[in-house]
């Protein structure tokens, strides 16, 4: 199997927020906002489309019982979709791990650039 | 989690939210119109809810500040993503089409094959859509046209297509179901003046035959009420044709005048080019123009001379049933107050509705049109089917790629879209090709279609064609995408193992594509090898005459139409003088010559029986000089006619073999014995003095029919025809016949001067173009089922490549493994052919009636072409089998 390209950062950091679980839509802009990079809901939405064509998302009914959460959707990786996100997540590592990476990052000022940089190599 | 809605239905707005959040649910609603359907569809809603939730947090957290930042910052980006959406969804069909173009350059050879096999499909297909859309389907070129009928007079069983003008005043009297009715009839003036003088075609036409009709008027007038008033002057409608050949297409020509017969009328307009008669009104030639009937003219008061054809339009507010119990009553009527014209072998008069459509395409052109529409569709199925093979062995060859497409992420359903996307985008580019192909198809169509083929003008490429083309493609682009999309699909999943079963499964499906193409090719050339032993056959039938070295000269005689003895005179005088022209061997005068149309027909009765309850009409045929010497018919018994016949001298007749069998049955020699023509008991008798053999009258396809020869004396009909045998291999003297009767005649026409071989074939016309279309569908058929079958065979061997490896590398003959494999071919073969003759079998009944001396499941016929396609099956599965065995087993087995 050749290696798949480097996913887009905004997919990214959909995939890896979602690795908590099973979320509504708010919850992940949440969950990324926190990450520190804020995303819009309809960009989310947009991206979510081509994740649950490609099938690495999927969708789920409410997981609680409660009545009054019934319209809100709930979105939850695929084991594909996990799989994706730890194969790049991997690549990142190894990429942080490389001599070249440490040599920039220590040359460099920011402390939390450099995963960012390594994401749009 | 903010505050929940009591209502679980996500479309209407929550009583219990605050006025402003339901406002900024509407608006953001609406807002998600931007979105592409599918979006709004799959996830819409929810976005629409997240955005809510987020405008919730940002009021709670900034209060109304918090409002307006959402609107500028999540609003804003929430439209624009919108129209983004948009466009990427469309980029993404544009992506999966440039990817499919991609895919083309890369196997250029491959897909300019599949191109053009969708191309062929598609042309044939469309050009003969086109072709029974503008004959059978699409409705007569007049306004209100499934209104439109003509009215015909039935007596009992007997039916006629004419009416006298007497009768038709009576008819327009008589009733108000009709919203137009006319009378028309035709008559073939000579037109003299300037120029040769010209037999024309002409209708007379009542008041509001044109504009009932919706005929363009050009230049000038159509005719007015006034025109057809008593004494009026007489005047002419001139056809577009005869304005632009006559006169060139002179504007000037209105108001000037035209002899037609002698009488001068003057031009009042011209019709417009696009402008047909309905069918029934045709006579072969163009009409070349229209003129009004006056109120004076004689045919008024004639209700005996049934001259006329009668077209009507329904009125829609009288249903279809009242209309007909209209006219038949209209007919009983008239029956029972003149009988003595409206009764005919006892049957009073009734007239009946034919549908106007019916009439001028005729059930036989309707049925061989679709016969051809049914050949082209076998034909576009043979294609898609060989298509989809192709595709298969393609897609393969492309597991590798597909499979990593879905390694990088790509769903089943992506891959899947991205086939089909190419299959269409092949086959439109194949509806471009095939309309450009069908465009061409369809004028040599038109160039060389007899014309027995009724509104040919009308055949055309339109826009029906063009969307007929189109549907055509995208039916057929998924039709054959789906079936390689859905192994596609399946092919590049998990272990090479699994891969290999499924590798295994195409093969199945390929076989069975073969077999079907098999299938399909062998009834399209069982057709054309039908067609082609019949056509054969017509060709071998023996006329009963010799017909080579025979001119058929069509004319008048000059003079009064009623003044005989002038006839006699001319039609004596043109016997000796032409006999007498170098080259001629013999000559005579008849009413009818064989294959070519037109003759008199009469009841027959010879003498002592009684006359039968419903009259048979025979061909009778007036004749003058040695008509049987001339045309080469041989003479069985008795003797011909001396040419002293007289109208006042004994009354004689010669007949042919199936007249003495049909009236004489019990006597061996029929000579000397008697018969009367005409029905009526008063007929004259005629004495039989010679037999004659029977001759195919109406062509080659007709069986001979019993025929009544008679003195021109003693038959008078008002014109001859002139038949000339010249010695073979001699130019006939065409040019002196025309100088000899433009002195006998000067003034007449000469309407007709053909070879006959000419006339035979006209008479096989139809069947020589059924034969040479369906002949061009066979051998493209078999040419596809060969490239059908050379593909799946290449696969194949591919495909088995290593297990012949082994085998040979085992010691196995390289003799028995090519039999091996062809055998396989053989067989799928075998099987398609095997369900070919099933379907053969189903249509052979659509086709048994164009067949001339042979069945539709000749044995002999269908064998042949079964062994034919097999051994085009084994010869195409041959190469690829032998380039398969000749690869180095080392190097196969090596290559794992």
């Amino acid at each position: 199997m050749s290696d798949p390209p480097p996913l887009k950062p905004e997919v990214f950091e959909i995939l890896a927020a979602m690795a908590a679980g099973e979320l509504p839509g708010y919850a992940i802009l949440k969950e990324i906002e926190e990450r520190g990079t804020p995303m819009a809901a309809s960009l989310l939405y947009r991206k979510l489309r081509r994740l649950l064509e490609n099938g690495w998302v999927e969708e789920t009914d409410s997981p609680l019982e409660d009545e009054t959460d019934a319209r809100r959707r709930y979105y939850r990786l695929t084991d594909r979709g996990r799989r994706v996100l730890e194969a790049e997540a991997r690549r990142i590592v190894e990429l942080a791990d490389s001599e070249r990476v440490r040599e920039i990052a220590t040359a460099g000022t920011g402390s939390g650039s450099s995963g960012e940089a390594a994401s749009r190599a | 989690m903010p505050e929940a809605s009591g209502s679980s239905d996500r479309r209407s707005p929550s009583p219990t939210r605050d006025p402003a959040e339901d406002r900024a649910q509407r608006i953001l609603r609406s807002m998600l119109s931007l979105y592409p359907a599918s979006f709004r569809r799959e996830l819409g809603a929810d976005l629409v809810e997240t955005l809510l939730e987020r405008r919730r947090a940002l009021l709670l957290g900034r209060g109304q500040r918090g409002g307006f930042s959402f609107w500028l910052t999540d609003g804003l980006r929430f439209a624009t993503d919108g129209v983004l959406e948009r466009i990427s969804t469309l980029a993404e069909i544009g992506h999966d089409a440039r990817s499919a173009l991609r895919q083309l350059r890369r196997a250029p050879g491959f897909h300019l094959l599949v191109v053009l096999t969708v191309a062929l499909g598609i042309a044939a297909s469309t050009a003969m859509f086109t072709v029974a859309d503008a004959v059978v389907f699409r409705s007569l070129p007049y306004p209100d046209a499934e209104n439109l009928f003509a009215l015909h007079s039935r007596f009992g069983g007997a039916e006629f297509s004419s009416t006298s003008l007497g009768n038709f005043r009576d008819l327009q009297r008589g009733t108000g179901a009709f919203s137009w009715l006319v009378a028309v009839r035709d008559r073939s003036p000579a037109l003299t003046g300037a120029g040769d003088p010209e037999r024309l075609s002409v209708l007379d036409v009542t008041e509001g035959y044109l504009e009932g009709l919706a005929a363009r008027i050009v230049a000038g007038r159509a005719p007015q009420p006034a025109d057809h008033q008593a004494g009026a002057p007489p005047v002419a409608v001139l056809s577009w044709g005869l304005w632009k050949r006559r006169f060139g297409g002179d504007p000037g020509v209105i108001g000037s005048s035209v002899q037609l017969d002698g009488v001068s009328h003057s031009v009042i307009g011209v019709a417009g080019p696009g402008f047909r008669d309905p069918g029934p009104l045709e006579t072969g030639r163009p009409t070349a123009a229209w003129i009004p009937i006056r109120d004076d003219d004689p045919a008024w008061a004639a209700r005996g001379d049934s001259l006329h054809t009668v077209l009507a339009r329904r009125s829609p507010r009288v249903p279809l049933e009242a209309t007909k119990a209209e006219a038949s009553r209209i007919g009983a009527a008239l029956a029972e107050a003149h009988p003595e014209d409206n009764t005919f072998n006892g049957a009073p008069l009734e007239y009946v509705l034919e549908p106007l459509h019916d009439l001028t395409v005729g059930s036989e052109a309707r049925l061989r049109v679709l016969l051809i529409l049914g050949a082209s569709g076998l034909l576009l199925v043979l294609a898609c089917v060989n298509v989809a093979n192709l595709l298969l062995s393609r897609g393969e060859a492309r597991g590798a790629e597909l499979s990593t497409r879905n390694a990088l992420g790509a769903s089943d359903a992506r891959i899947a879209r991205q086939l089909l996307v190419e299959s269409v985008s092949l086959s439109c580019l194949g509806a471009i090709a095939g309309l450009g192909l069908g465009s061409l198809a369809i004028r040599a169509f038109r160039s060389i279609a007899p014309a027995e083929i009724p509104r040919l003008h009308e055949v055309g490429v339109d826009l029906r064609a063009v969307l007929f083309a189109f549907v055509l493609a995208l039916v057929t682009g998924a039709a054959f995408g789906a079936l390689p999309a859905l192994h596609g699909a399946r092919s590049f999943h998990g272990s090479t193992a699994s891969r290999i079963s499924s590798g295994r499964r195409s093969s199945r499906t390929q076989s069975l594509l073969v077999a079907v193409q098999m299938a399909l090719a062998l009834s399209l050339v069982a057709g054309a090898a039908l067609l082609l032993g019949s056509f054969r056959n017509l060709l071998a039938t023996d006329p009963g005459f010799r017909p080579d070295d025979l001119l058929v000269v069509d004319m008048r005689p000059p003079g009064e139409s009623r003044d005989l003895e002038g006839h006699r005179r001319f039609y004596t005088e043109l016997l000796d003088r032409v006999g007498a022209l170098p080259g001629v061997e013999e000559a005579a005068l008849s009413f009818t010559v064989p294959t070519k149309p037109g003759g008199a027909f009469a009841p027959v009765r010879a003498e002592g029986e009684p006359t039968p309850e419903s009259l048979v009409f025979h061909l009778f045929n007036p004749i003058q000089g040695n008509l049987f010497a001339t045309l080469g018919i041989p003479l069985l018994a008795g003797r011909s006619f001396t040419g002293d016949e007289s109208a006042d001298g004994p009354m004689v007749a010669v007949i042919n073999e199936r007249a003495a069998r049909e009236f004489f049955p019990a006597d061996r020699d029929p000579v000397g014995r008697r018969l009367a023509l005409g029905g009526e008991p008063e007929a004259p008798l005629r004495e039989v003095i010679g037999v004659v053999g029977d001759v195919r009258q109406s062509g080659p396809t007709e069986e001979p029919r019993p025929q009544i020869y008679v003195p021109y004396s003693q038959g008078r009909v008002n014109r001859l025809l002139l038949a000339l045998r010249v010695a073979p291999g001699l130019e006939p003297p065409v040019d002196e016949i025309r100088a000899l009767i433009t002195e006998m005649a000067p003034g007449m026409p000469i309407d007709d001067l053909r070879t006959m071989r000419e006339w035979i074939d006209r008479s096989i016309a139809v069947q020589r173009f059924l034969t040479l279309l369906v002949t061009a569908f066979g051998a493209l058929a078999l040419f596809l089922a060969v490239i059908g079958t050379y593909s799946t065979a290449s696969c194949a061997a591919t495909r088995r490549l290593r297990e012949l490896g082994i085998r040979q590398a085992l010691g196995a003959a390289r003799g028995a493994l090519v039999f091996d494999t062809l055998a396989r071919a053989a067989a799928v073969a075998g099987l398609g052919a095997a369900g070919g003759l099933v379907v053969t079998g189903i249509a052979s009944r659509w086709l048994e009636g164009n067949l001339y001396g042979l069945s539709a499941l000749d044995p002999a016929i269908l064998s042949a072409v079964a062994l034919l396609l097999l051994g085009a099956a084994v010869f195409a599965a041959l190469g690829p089998t032998l380039r398969a065995v000749r690869v180095d087993p080392m190097r196969v087995l090596g290559a794992d």
